[in-house]
């Protein structure tokens, strides 16, 4: 999709979001939703305040986490899709605390990092780990025989076999699944930050709505929003620059 | 430099599901320098098997392959190989995929450049060097796929039906440039096939293979190779029936 097209669509669902919430304003009065056009008058003045520090540590927290997660997950996806006997240690563990949902090790992780920063960070690690290491090892088993056998050919040690074939063609589905990691992190981060904390956009929309401002709560949420396109569009960025392959006709 | 082979008594074997499954047997044959020869036989007579063995690419295989026999590289061997899916690198340009092989072995970029010339030219592939392989037709990228195998200047090629995914005419076109090839490197050249007619036009010495396991059936001498219009020549056709008759073992 080219920079006008994108535009174009980020702009038509803006507006298909705005009519619904402006709809939902009018029709349920007894909810208190601000409108739209109230939640923008306000929004450059609770940025102002303060919202732009909560945003800032909430862009800072995904980044660390996704950073972390991946960097452990990557390798290990990559050697267990291509090495048998390292999948089968691995299998096991995946199968089992995959489907657990993680958050419920929150206090864990509290009683091992404290209140700060790294006892979520490390969380959402966790939580990013399972799911960007379950779809680069699926990714470089799905890597052609035939490719490989071809590589092996030309005489390629086996890192040149990662270098040029199996990254590569693993690539497009670590950016799929960080696209859907994304989402888990800020929804994770929303939890973990409205407790036992006091800087984050989680923090800042649970401190609104306690104080019944819904104005500045839909002001955290659509920060919140700001903070997952800013995200996408990197993801979008590099992938076009690193698989740009994917795209030709 | 061209180099010959001599293979004797090779016998291949794996195990897909615990059972000994041998795919190839007692094969004896030998190639001198700059030799071609084509490897004919039905489907499932292990003919890529022999190409995988050969190429010393069965230790990759999913199942280990026993090998048995000897194989007798005349000098140090550089062995290209050509495979049936042409498995160019869809993330990189069709100079890149070409390169590929220098650049695994660690050639500096100017000396790339300096092989990579002639070989693009030689089998038309200048011009489209920066085409991704889903920007090129079948049969170019085919053609990109021996260039890779050329680059490395190989000293025996050993092609594994190499054309049976194309188009009956630019088959025909690549056997041709091929040949072309051949004339000007004289590259010891191995191609396995199961089409007669490919056998006849790219093989100065033709192995009928039968099977499974395979074994040789017989051997054909071909006095035709590399002659012009050589389809158009009766004896062509002659020789085709002959290592049919000899196939179906009458």
């Amino acid at each position: 999709m080219n920079a006008t097209n994108k535009w174009k669509s980020y702009s038509g669902a803006t507006v298909a979001i705005l009519t619904v919430w402006w709809g939902f304003s009018y029709i349920l009065p007894n909810l208190n939703l601000p409108t739209p056009l109230q939640v923008a008058i306000s929004f450059p003045g609770v940025i102002k305040e303060g919202l732009w520090w909560h945003f800032i540590v909430s862009f800072y927290r995904v980044a660390a986490s996704i950073l972390l997660g991946t960097a452990f997950a990557l390798p290990i996806g990559l050697i267990a899709g291509r090495s048998e006997r390292l999948n089968k240690i691995v299998s096991p563990f995946i199968s089992l605390l995959y489907p657990i949902p993680k958050i419920v090790f929150l206090p864990i992780f509290i009683l091992l990092f404290g209140f700060g920063d790294w006892s979520k960070i490390a969380l959402i690690s966790f939580i990013i780990f399972f799911q960007i290491v379950v779809t680069t090892r699926d990714g470089a088993k799905a890597v052609s025989q035939q490719m490989i056998i071809a590589m092996h050919s030309l005489n390629a040690s086996n890192w040149d076999i990662y270098r040029h074939t199996v990254i590569p063609a693993t690539l497009p589905k670590v950016f799929t699944a960080l696209r859907i990691t994304t989402g888990t992190a800020i929804a994770v981060l929303f939890f973990a930050e409205s407790f036992a904390t006091q800087a984050g956009i989680g923090y800042a929309i649970m401190y609104f709505w306690g104080r019944f401002d819904q104005v500045g709560m839909f002001c955290g949420i659509v920060a919140m929003a700001f903070l997952g396109i800013i995200y996408f569009e990197f993801w979008d960025l590099l992938e076009k620059t690193f698989c740009g392959w994917t795209k030709l006709v | 430099m061209a180099i010959g082979l001599e293979v004797e008594k090779l016998k291949a074997s794996y195990q897909p599901d615990g059972n000994n499954v041998t795919a190839l047997e007692d094969i004896s044959f030998s190639l001198e320098p700059g030799e071609t020869c084509a490897i004919v036989g039905p489907s499932g007579c292990g003919k890529s098997t022999l190409i995988h063995a050969l190429a010393n690419l069965v230790r990759y295989n999913s199942t280990p392959t026993v090998l048995d026999g000897k194989i007798i590289w005349d000098s140090n061997p550089r062995i290209g190989t050509v495979f049936q899916e042409h498995t160019l690198l869809p993330w990189k340009t069709i100079f890149e995929n070409v390169a590929l092989g220098l650049r695994v072995g660690k050639f500096k970029n100017i000396e790339i450049q300096k092989r990579l010339s002639p070989v693009l030219g030689d089998l038309g592939l200048a011009g489209l060097e920066d085409r991704y392989p889903s920007q090129i037709s079948g049969g170019q990228r085919h053609r990109a796929s021996i260039a890779r195998s050329l680059a490395l200047n190989p000293g025996v090629l050993l092609m594994d039906e190499p054309f049976s995914s194309l188009d009956a005419l630019t088959r025909e076109k690549l056997q041709d440039l091929y040949i072309e090839i051949w004339k000007k490197h004289s590259i010891t050249t191995l191609i396995v096939t199961h089409n007669i007619e490919e056998a006849v036009c790219m093989g100065s010495k033709i192995i009928v293979l039968e099977g499974p396991p395979g074994k040789i059936r017989g051997s054909v001498d071909n006095p035709m190779f590399g002659q012009e219009g050589l389809r158009d020549n009766q004896d062509f056709y002659k020789l085709c029936i002959k290592i049919r008759l000899l196939l179906e073992g009458k």
